[in-house]
This record gives structure tokens, sequence and C-alpha cells, in this order.
């Protein structure tokens, strides 16, 4: 039987008056051991805030959740051990080199310092960064920043990794390289990886399984396969139209009908 | 053992305040120690002997008090202020992510961050302190005495910086959520600055050494300045300097003075402490977001000043853009102030032409 890494139980985040906006809205998900997760939803749907959520970063209005048997209201401290985060948008410090960065984030994740040197030196050479390791990171580009925020959430070797949006920012060549990272991270660390994003290519190639989240609730959980078979379409971006609602080509240009615009 | 994260923290804040130097970082404290050893051993005491004779009269006189009162208080206020000010002109909360996800605690953040830049207010807190001993040296003051004010200066000065970096976080918190938010946070930055400016005009230009040697408005000063904890050290201070060698003259108001100035220092730590979970929260607060109304008569009238058609439209839209942000807003009332405080307290407004040539001077910054 699998292990489960990550579960949560009725996890949910509300917010304003009377919690009028559901952010996220009990939660029930299990992520296995040594998988690679994909929360799929469009903008706004809940998936940085499921992350947040278990990462101890924002507390959750009602439920629970543990990553690697921690739970998240209880032991937030070792959740935060047991995790990578790369955020978003996260904060970069542009007037460190990547050596410098790497070195402050293993400090506050207590890596010794004997094999800290070591260590980081592996992942620059890994990510291709180790000739401009002593470069600061204002004059990196963005597939180059984005490497040394891959290579600061695995400084202390976790075995949970989120990546949250990983190539959104990214041009094509960029995302590519970090949807090779991703992979071999999978295939060759045996990390549990779980990574949210509305771009359809990359989590259908990287995951196992896939849950897609909208306005708050998973309304659909399974292998890319079952769930084009739940919804009788022939790709993951059809069906992914068809459970969370979209607006029809036609629909889109009737404002031009309407007003003889289109000549 | 694990470094402490503060400590992790503050030598990180330490390298990029001096990323800018990092050929002579190694150097650079060892640099700056001897620089101001020579400051506080050789420039100070030379540029007080200049004027020993006039600080001798002012330090019995009727104004001795609340003007070092005030000179506290605008020391204290400056470094409340400037922390906050430096925060705000660049509101940002994706750093804090990094901290939230990892294993240390809100209050190792603040005092990390705390630490990282005290060397630097440290420069300016020895400039200020070794300036205001050597004033005091050419008096007769004992070691417990020169000490104590040392002491003073220093606690005054720090609880100040630690008040500034709480509520610095606490609005950058705050405000960095949102994109009004930051846009606030900028103009903050700047209008911030108008209370000390307007202190440092009155000092200059206002005569206001003139009006505190009048009693009635002396006792004023004192009394209302004296509720605040930057002026408890200006009495032991003025006290000092009137009773050069005998402690137990003002044996009793000392200890209480100074004992004040203690607690409130470990009370500004403690609830700076339990303030540290609000200040580097990342939950959200709004999800309002800014709507513009119709337009007015205003833009209306722009846009049929400037022909009605596009041309009209353009203008109107860069009004809009200029005048909904409140940055550009608050250089506005910045420069207005700065008018009216020149003209309050120097200036010669009668006749208009100094008025028009202040604005155009002070307008040119917009």
């Amino acid at each position: 039987m699998m292990k489960v890494l990550i579960r949560t139980e009725k996890l949910s985040k509300y917010y304003g008056k009377g919690g009028k906006i559901k952010a996220v809205d009990e939660l029930d998900l299990e992520v296995y051991e040594g998988e690679t997760f994909g929360l799929l939803g469009p903008n706004g749907a809940g998936k940085t805030t499921t992350v947040r959520l278990l990462n101890c970063i924002i507390k959750p209005t009602s439920g629970t959740a543990t990553v690697n048997g921690h739970d998240i209201l209880k032991d937030e401290t070792e959740v935060r051990r047991v995790t990578g985060l790369l955020a978003e948008s996260p904060g970069l410090y542009e007037k460190l080199s990547a050596y410098e960065f790497l070195e402050f984030m293993g400090a506050l994740y207590d890596v010794p310092g004997d094999i800290l040197p070591e260590r980081i030196d592996d992942l620059l050479k890994l990510f291709g960064l180790y000739d401009r390791r002593d470069h600061l990171l204002e004059g990196y580009s963005r597939g180059m920043k984005q490497k040394v925020l891959i290579a600061a959430a695995l400084i202390h070797d976790p075995p949970i990794l989120f990546f949250d949006e990983p190539t959104s920012m990214l041009d094509p060549r960029a995302a590519l390289m970090v949807k090779d990272l991703i992979k071999g991270l999978a295939d060759r660390a045996g990390k549990t990886i779980f990574i949210c994003s509305h771009i359809l290519p990359i989590v259908e190639e990287l995951c196992d399984r896939i849950g897609i989240i909208n306005q708050g609730k998973l309304i659909a959980l399974g292998t890319v396969d079952e769930i084009i078979a739940q919804t009788g379409t022939k790709t993951l971006e059809e069906a992914f139209i068809a459970i969370t609602g979209g607006v029809e080509e036609k629909e889109l240009l009737a404002w031009r009908e309407r007003r003889g615009a289109s000549a | 053992m694990p470094v402490p994260k503060w400590l992790v923290i503050a030598r990180n804040e330490y390298r990029i305040t001096t990323s800018g130097i990092r050929v002579i970082r190694p150097y650079f404290p060892y640099l700056v120690i001897g620089l101001l050893a020579v400051f506080v051993v050789f420039i100070a005491p030379a540029f007080a002997n200049l004027f020993i004779d006039d600080f001798l009269a002012f330090i019995i006189s009727q104004a001795a008090v609340p003007m070092v009162q005030i000179i506290l208080f605008m020391f204290f206020f400056f470094l409340i202020t400037f922390p906050i000010s430096f925060a705000l002109r660049e509101v940002q909360t994706g750093e804090l992510e990094i901290f939230r996800a990892a294993p240390i605690t809100p209050s190792d953040v603040l005092l990390g961050k705390f630490l990282g830049v005290m060397p630097f207010y440290a420069i300016f807190i020895t400039v200020i302190v070794g300036f205001f001993t050597a004033f005091l040296n050419p008096l007769g003051l004992d070691m417990i005495q020169i000490a104590i004010i040392i002491i003073i200066f220093v606690v005054t000065l720090l609880s100040a910086l630690w008040i500034g970096t709480v509520i610095a976080a606490l609005l950058r918190t705050k405000l960095g959520k949102t994109a009004r938010g930051k846009d606030i946070g900028k103009a903050l930055s700047l209008i911030i600055a108008l209370p000390s400016i307007a202190l440092m005009y009155a000092i200059m230009g206002g005569g206001l050494l003139e009006a505190l040697a009048d009693p009635g408005t002396s006792g004023m000063v004192k009394a209302a300045l004296g509720l605040l904890p930057s002026s408890w050290g200006a009495e032991v201070f003025v006290g000092f300097a009137s009773n050069p060698g005998n402690i137990a003259a003002v044996g009793f108001g000392t200890l209480t003075r100074f004992g004040g100035l203690i607690i409130f220092f470990v009370a500004a730590l403690w609830l700076g402490a339990k303030a540290a979970d609000r200040a580097c929260n990342l939950e959200p607060t709004t999800f309002t977001a800014s709507r513009a109304k119709p337009d007015g008569a205003f833009y209306k009238t722009i846009k049929y000043l400037g022909g009605g058609k596009s041309f009209g439209t353009l203008i109107v839209s860069i009004f809009k853009d200029y005048g909904r942000r409140f940055e550009n807003l608050s250089k506005i009332a910045y420069i207005i102030g700065i008018l009216v405080l020149v003209g309050v307290f120097f200036g010669d407004y009668e006749k208009p032409t100094g008025a028009m040539m202040m604005g155009i001077f002070c307008f040119q910054y917009l």
C-alpha cells in the first residue's frame, strides 16, 4: 500500500465578511509518496491558497491537513522542515550572489555548516550555474532566477516539494528547462512533488495524477486519462473546459456581429 | 549547534546592505571604527571647543532642558520615521514568503532585520553621542555621569529604532498585499518626513531658542515633551551638566528617569516581539478592488477644453492616471508643505515675487 504524504481533511479557507469568499472549500485530498501531483485550476481557483495552507504560511479557517505525518496546525515548524517551496512570486535577494542566497537559505533550514558548501556547489553544478555562482542575482535572466529558487527549495533536501506555477513567467526555452528539472527530480531523486498550474501541457506531461479545483472546490481527481474519460472528451484541455466551464468562440465574437464590426 | 535564526537573518541583511562595497567588506568595520574613533577623540572635541563658551551659557539658561528635550525628540522621531520611510518606498512582501515557509519564528525575522541594519545606525548614534560627550567633557563630569549619559542616548535612540522597525514591518505587511496599499506606502514615505523638517526649520530659523528663553513658553514645552520617553534623558543630561562630579545632587531624579527609560526600552522590545506575528502575516486583507467613478464636471471640462475628441480623452486619461496615484498627490502635498514651512520660518512672503520664486524653485522637483 502506498504511503500518504499529504492528506487534507475538509481543509477550508474563507475570506471576507462572514467568510463569503471561499478560496478553498472543504478540500479532501491525498498525495502519495514519490508521486507527482498536479493541482489544476483557472486563475483565482484556490491553488496558491492551498499551497500556502500546506506550507503553514496561512492558517485554515476550518479543517486540517498532515504533511509527512505532521499536522499543519500543531507542528508548523516540522511541516516547514519537510517541505521545499517554489512560490509563485517569491522574493529574491537581488543583491546577493547565487552562492550567498543558497548559503542563506541553507542556514535558515539548519543545513549543517560542514556539508552546506558542498551541497551548494552540487546544486549549482546540477543547474548549470556554477560558473556564475558569484554573480549577483540582479544580473540573472528569469529562467536562471527560477533555477536558483528551485535550488533553494532543494537546499535542505526535503522529501516534499511544492511548485506554484513553476513556468508561468518563463519563456518557452526556460519553461522546458524547468520542466526537465522537475521531471528529473521526480524520476531520479524520488521526491513527492505537488505542482500548481494552469498550463495544461506541463501538468499533463509531468503529473502522475491531477486534481482540478474551481472556486475552492475540488471537482475532479484522477490520472489524465481518467479525467478525459470521465468527461467524454479527447484532450485534457477539452476536459478542463468541460469541468470548469468556458466561453465558446461563438460567444466571444458576438459583440462584433451585434455592432456590425466584422467588416 | 545551529546558529540562531535571527543571527542568520541579521548577517544576511548586513550582506545585502554592504553589497555595493563587497570588495572592501572585510575591512569595512575596521575602517568605520577607526574613523569614528578619530571623530570622537579629535574632531568632536575640537568642534566643541569652538562653541564651549556659548554652551556654558546655554546649559545654565532657562532654555537648556526644553532645548535638549527637543533635540532628543528630533533624533527619536527621526529614528522612528527613517526605517518606516525606507520600508515604504518599495513595499514588497515576496521575501516574507521565504521566511514564512522556513522553520523560523516571526520574532526571529523582526530581530534579525533590526540587528542587520544596526551597524549603520550605530554609526549615526556614535556620532550623536560623541558630539554631546565632547561638549560635556570640559565641564568636568565624572566617569559615571558620562557613562550614564552615553547609556541614556544609546537606549533612547535604540528604542526609537526598534519602534520604527516594528511599525515599518507592520505597515509593509499591511500595505504590501494590494496595489492600492503599495501606492499609499509610497505616498506615506514622503509625507512622513514633513514633521521632522518642520521641527528642524523651527530650530534653524523660527527663533525657537529665543522663544524658549521665556519661562512661560519654556515651561509649556518642558511639560508637554516631558511625557515622552525621549525627554527623560534630557533632564539627566542638563542636571549632570549643571552639577559636574556631583551625582548625588540629582540622584533621585536620575534614578527615576534612567530607570523609566530602561523599562520603556524593555517594554518596547517585548511589545515588538508580541507584534512580530502580525508584522509577518501574509493573510490577505481585502479582495475589494478600487473602482472608477463616472467622469464628473472636472474631467468633462478638461475633455471639452481638449477638443472633446481623442485629444481630450488622452488628456483626461493622463489626468486620471496621475491623480489616482497617491504617490503623485503626496509629492504635490510635500512641495506645498515645504513651501509653507519655508515661508513660516525663513521666508518673507509679503512680496508676491518671493512666494512665486519659491514656488518655481520647489515645483521643479515634481
